[in-house]
């Protein structure tokens, strides 16, 4: 097991600078740059700006250089002094901003990620062991519900159900006091009570999907024969089904963790505009409007390493999970 | 109830409810099983074995009903109806694994690919015999050891998939037999296996009967195996028991077409066959729906027009110990007629 680790640890490596390889060359790849939309911008308004000036930023940033060259400053900088370069849009150290919103946007997706889960494979699990009940069809017929609705209306929606409630549309994911406030019990409080709109918001379409591949992994798993050996053991029905047939369609489950974690990141981002949510995807929006390539860069790299690391936690688990996988690796 | 019977089914029927109508899987069986003996349970595929075997467990799927008495006879215990526990009970569990236990087709399928042999082995012991796992460790290394697994101790705490196929059911053998139960139902237990590890797991399950005396229900569609492993044989058709008898009866003097038909499809040893084999016409129908009449009335050569297809078909001994359920034999028509005259 531990060698299985270490291997699929060192297969990342290659893998995570082939992305980033990727990552860079992607957001170089539209004409122009963050400086040539930046005169554009400036020109509309009527403004004019000393072209010395621009020629030194471009010096400065080495805008004119080889990619190569561009990708290598990049990349060493990452590597070695952890520095993600300049946001030209924002002035300030891409590192800095991409703090203050990385672990934001984990804490929300881990919380959507347990919200998923933790509805999804109970009520699969009801959905199988009593298929064609009322319960069933209810659990059914929500969840497509749930998968068809837009998550921005589902915010909307939300919002104003919150709002005609509490008198207070929980928008963002803290009150205004607590926004700059350092961390204290007060406002890990304050952000519990606003994360529950947000979670619910972009876990139910994955929710919904889950429910189905739980609710059909396990309905093939109970009709397989080890499950009839299991019973003419004499082993209550409530172990067995834990023990054999739950386990078993959990496998294709663990499996997909990591690219849950890409869905999740990439599919709020509509959803964090409209909740004013202090989360990457929408900074990340507007950089890729502004070509703010560095900033762009870093936080595309970062969401690709955590799903790196996400299908590294998968595989793990799913070692785990299943004997097949593990001794076949290691033979 | 006779103490040498340790199993008997009276009028036992599986009747599944689907969306097409009653299938009526198993109509009517009876049958008793006889302390250390071997019952064989013979049949083309689809007249309703698996589902006579699943019934006395009681893990018929779930649109299923069971009726009838299926009267379990265990060593100076009262016998206990079968047919009349709830499908959840405790008293049921308690029976399955330990006084009854069962073997399937597939070694491939039968076990979860996701725990070790030894766990799987271990929880039958664990179950009914002893809550120590140490205890019920030792235990399961000496069944493997029992069913001519080398190295038990080291194989134990392997997957399933590190077996082949014939091992598995060897595996399969042990943790059926691992609380020494009275009776052992085997359902096609070689139908999956190559013909050279078939004959060997045949030749386990003889010792080992002779070891732990088990009665054993063999399931199988194959009359040669039959002729190996039985003591009495059952030959099944359409959800009712056609022909009864001692194995030697069966083969030396089969009475109703059916058998006869199933007999001749089979190579004989020693006899130059001529030609090609026999192989009764058409296949078994759905029980679903039926006309009154015997079932194999369709595919019979010797068909009474006006009698086989009319009148359902009653039992007779036919000859001592010999049970037939055709028109053929004036035993059967007179046993008919009575009914038919006590009903008017
Ligand atoms: N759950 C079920 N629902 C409806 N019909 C069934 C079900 N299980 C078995 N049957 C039917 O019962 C009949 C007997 O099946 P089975 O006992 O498996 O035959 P075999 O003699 O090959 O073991 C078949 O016609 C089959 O289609
Ligand atoms: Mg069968």
């Amino acid at each position: 097991m531990l060698q299985f680790i270490a291997k699929r640890f060192l297969i990342m490596i290659p893998t995570i600078l082939v992305i980033s390889f990727l990552a860079f060359w992607i957001i170089q790849l539209p004409p122009g740059d963050f400086l040539t939309s930046y005169v554009a911008q400036l020109e509309e308004m009527g403004d004019t700006i000393d072209p010395q000036v621009i020629e030194n930023l471009r010096e400065e940033y080495g805008l004119d250089d080889p990619f190569l060259v561009q990708y290598w400053k990049w990349i060493s900088g990452i590597v070695f002094r952890g520095d993600f370069g300049y946001s030209f849009e924002n002035n300030m150290r891409v590192s800095m901003l991409i703090n203050e919103r990385l672990y934001l946007t984990i804490i929300v997706s881990l919380f959507t990620m347990v919200f998923t889960y933790a509805v999804a494979i109970p009520i699969g699990i009801y959905s199988a062991t009593h298929q064609y009940s009322i319960g069933d069809y209810t659990a059914t017929f929500f969840g497509f519900v749930g998968m068809a609705t837009p998550n921005f209306l589902l915010a909307l929606v939300l919002m104003y159900v919150a709002f005609v409630w509490t008198g207070n549309s929980l928008v963002g994911l803290f009150s205004p006091e607590y926004i700059d406030a350092p961390w204290s019990w007060g406002k890990f409080v304050d952000m519990m009570k606003h994360i529950l709109v947000p979670v619910v918001v972009i876990g139910t379409a994955g929710t919904a999907g889950l429910l189905r591949v739980m609710r059909g992994q396990l309905l093939d798993e109970l009709r397989k024969q080890y499950v009839i050996t299991a019973r003419a053991k004499g082993v209550g029905e409530r172990t067995l089904l834990w023990k054999y047939p739950v386990r078993a369609s959990l496998n294709p489950i663990v499996s997909t963790i990591g690219w849950s974690l890409t869905g999740i990141f990439s599919g709020s981002t509509i959803t964090a505009i409209v909740l004013n949510l202090p989360t990457q995807g929408p900074v990340m929006y507007n950089a890729l409007k502004s070509q703010d390539m560095y900033l762009a860069g870093g936080f595309l790299f970062i969401l690709a390493i955590l799903t790196v690391v996400g299908t590294l936690i998968s595989d793990i688990l799913l070692a785990w999970l299943d004997p097949r996988i593990r001794v076949g690796k290691e033979a | 109830m006779n103490d040498d019977v340790v199993l008997e089914l009276r009028d036992v029927k599986v009747h599944f409810s689907t969306d097409e109508g009653t299938v009526k899987a198993v109509d009517g069986v009876s049958f008793s099983m006889t302390r250390g003996k071997t019952m064989g349970l013979v049949g083309e595929s689809g007249c309703g074995k698996s589902v006579t075997s699943q019934a006395i467990l009681r893990l018929v799927p779930a649109n299923g009903k069971i009726s009838g008495a299926i009267l379990l006879n265990r060593d100076g215990q009262e016998p206990v109806d079968i047919g009349a526990l709830d499908n959840h009970s405790q008293d049921i569990r308690d029976i399955r694994g330990k006084d009854i236990s069962m073997i399937f087709q597939e070694p491939m399928t039968s076990f979860s690919p996701l725990y070790t042999m030894g766990n799987q082995l271990m929880e039958t012991i664990l179950l009914h015999q002893t809550p120590d796992k140490s205890a019920a460790r030792t235990q399961a290394v000496e069944m493997l050891r029992k069913v001519g697994i080398a190295d038990p101790a080291r194989r134990i705490d392997e997957y399933p998939h590190e077996f082949s196929g014939g091992m598995r059911q060897r595996v399969m053998i042990a943790m059926a037999l691992s609380c020494s139960p009275e009776i052992l139902i085997a359902d096609e237990p070689t139908t999956a296996l190559d013909v050279t590890i078939q004959a060997q797991v045949l030749e386990l399950m003889q010792e080992l009967q002779k070891d732990f005396g088990m009665s054993i229900l063999f399931i199988t569609h194959d009359l040669g195996v039959v002729a190996e492993m039985c003591d009495e044989v059952c030959v099944m058709y359409l959800g009712k028991i056609v022909e009864k008898a001692p194995v030697e009866e069966i083969f030396h003097n089969p009475r109703h077409p059916y058998t006869q038909g199933l007999l001749e499809s089979i190579p004989k040893i020693g006899h130059k066959t001529e030609g090609d084999l026999k192989s009764i016409e058409g296949v078994v129908p759905v029980p679903i729906n039926l006309k009154p009449g015997c079932g194999f009335c369709d595919r019979c050569e010797h068909k009474i027009e006006g009698l086989c297809d009319t009148y359902n078909v009653p039992t007779a001994e036919v000859a001592p110990g010999h049970w037939a359920r055709c028109f053929l034999y004036p035993e059967v028509v007179e046993a008919h007629n009575k009914a038919v005259g006590g009903e008017e």
